[in-house]
């Protein structure tokens, strides 16, 4: 258990009450940042963001989906920018609402991807708390995030507050496109509201369980995670948040892609497996079968989840750390993230690991945070 | 007097027969000779006085009303949908209250007069209003 200040614990146990006292001036700005011509032109939607805010946007990405009732893909910067919105047509380009998001507003990449898309005639809307930041000032329309001051760690808020504007931003979308009904509309806000309100008192009870599981997962020298489907995202997440923390090896992988590739490791004793699996997903009975594989490999397992595979890796001795029972697969991030950031967080006090290596040393390059925003602009005639 | 209220679940756009509920409301009410007020608290729905007889008839009115107001994406009332800002209109231009004669117990209507729930927004769940009084 973890006995010493803890900021990146206080973080997210402090995030679930600062969403819902936001919600309803972000709703609101949700609702109203985009006209109905904007949407109604709209025909595909680009989201694009780096590290915490692109795990967003693939957390929201399949919500997005099927509220909008429109096509999404999600993007890195650099491919979004440098190429897709480069060799896409003009008409299918004008008809593409791009959402770029960038907590800080300061992320080059970010910025250049949404740049490269609006000159090319895509509609770019900057999901960020910076009014006056960089990618404020080269977006079309600005949805600014009331992410209030939270302790200083490895994002959380942050990265929760972006997944619940772009499920916002899609309720809105599907019920102005009509393809969902005004009530079913606001069904969907009140529900996600009640679903950012229960979050508060299951992290505050998944705090100790996080920090008894933590010290096993960071015995083993690599940490990988897996998910299919939102939780992929929530894995993807959860990696970035050991990455950050810690600094230990971490990788995220597809359920399925796991039996292709990681399966054939062949030091899984080095291997600590962390399953997101909500009870409710489509791939429930892919992770079901699989753990007898992780099992007989022998991997340190730890389920983030609820339903049968939990239940199957309890009775084989594995670790669980119970969420999201009672929220639907496609908002799953919404319960299983915060899980994923406690363990980090908890590596992190156990190991007396400083956040990002206190960008000393070998890391002072990234002091803040140069290496991500210092970076020259491309230019695709240049 | 009396006031009732009656819930309603819409499915769709269209005229939704209220007759035999308010016939009941007035029956209900004691009221011989008076008159009944029917409301409905929305603003994207409406209350009618139509032929009953034959349904194509109400769908020829909802018809006609759609291309007096059609649903489009630039009303300046965004802060909901276009089915709503059309809603608006369609309302106040048809009405949100009737008022009918009561005589003998029973609201006073032609043989082929049926009163109606105009849902300009739906699917929704809708109410209306009942008030008997004696006069």
């Amino acid at each position: 258990m973890t006995l010493f200040a803890n900021p990146m614990r206080d973080q997210i146990l402090a995030t679930a009450s600062a969403l819902v006292t936001a919600f309803d001036e972000m709703e609101r700005a949700a609702r109203l940042v985009l006209s109905t011509p904007e949407i109604y032109r709209t025909r595909r939607i680009v989201l694009t963001g780096s590290g915490d805010s692109y795990f967003a946007a693939k957390a929201a990405e399949l919500a997005l989906l099927q509220h909008s009732g429109l096509p999404v893909e999600v993007r890195p910067p650099l491919e979004a920018g440098r190429y897709h919105s480069q060799l896409s047509g003009s008409r299918d380009l004008g008809n593409t609402l791009v959402i770029a998001l960038s907590n800080s507003g300061a992320a080059a990449r970010v910025a250049e991807a949404a740049s490269l898309y609006r000159e090319g005639g895509a509609l770019v809307l900057g999901v960020t708390k910076a009014a006056a930041g960089r990618l404020a000032g080269v977006a079309s329309k600005t949805l600014l995030l009331p992410v209030p001051p939270l302790p200083s760690a490895p994002g959380f808020g942050p990265y929760l507050f972006a997944v619940t504007a772009i499920l916002l931003l899609g309720i809105r979308i599907g019920e102005v496109r009509m393809s969902i009904t005004m009530d079913q509309a606001q069904a969907l806000r009140a529900e996600l509201k009640r679903t950012l309100a229960a979050t508060e008192a299951a992290n505050v009870a998944l705090d100790s369980k996080a920090a008894g599981v933590a010290p096993a997962i960071v015995a083993r020298p690599i940490v990988e995670y897996l998910g299919a489907g939102p939780d992929y995202a929530v894995a993807e997440y959860g990696a970035a948040k050991l990455f950050e923390a810690v600094g230990h090896h971490a990788y995220a992988r597809d359920l399925e892609e796991w039996t292709h590739l990681n399966y054939f490791d062949a030091r899984p004793q080095d291997i600590a497996t962390v399953l997101a699996i909500s009870p409710t997903s489509r791939a429930h009975s892919r992770a079901v079968e699989l753990m007898q594989y992780f099992h007989k490999l022998g991997r340190a397992l730890v389920i983030v989840g609820s339903g049968e595979a939990a239940a199957i890796a309890d009775q084989l001795g594995h670790k669980v750390i119970p969420a999201g029972a009672d929220t639907s697969e496609l908002w799953s991030p919404l319960a299983l993230s915060a899980p994923m950031a406690l363990l980090a967080a908890h590596a992190a006090a156990h190991t007396g690991s400083t956040y990002g290596r206190g960008s000393s040393g070998a890391w002072s390059d990234s002091a803040d945070a140069s290496t991500v925003q210092k970076s020259a602009m491309w230019e695709p005639n240049a | 007097m009396t006031l009732t209220n009656h819930k309603l679940s819409s499915a769709a756009n269209g005229a939704y027969e209220i007759s035999a509920t308010i016939r009941e409301a007035v029956s209900a009410s004691g009221v011989r000779e008076g008159l009944c007020v029917v409301f409905v608290p929305h603003t994207t729905a409406g209350l009618s006085i139509s032929s009953f007889w034959d349904p194509k008839g109400l769908e020829d009115v909802h018809d006609d009303i759609n291309r007096l107001v059609p649903t489009r994406i630039d009303f300046k009332h965004q802060f909901d949908t276009p089915q709503d800002a059309a809603g608006h209109v369609k309302s106040v231009l048809v009405g949100v209250s009737l008022t009918l004669v009561i005589t003998e117990g029973a609201p006073l209507l032609g043989h082929s007069q049926g009163v109606f729930l105009n849902e300009f927004d739906g699917p929704r769940q809708r109410q209306f209003f009942v008030k008997c009084t004696n006069g």
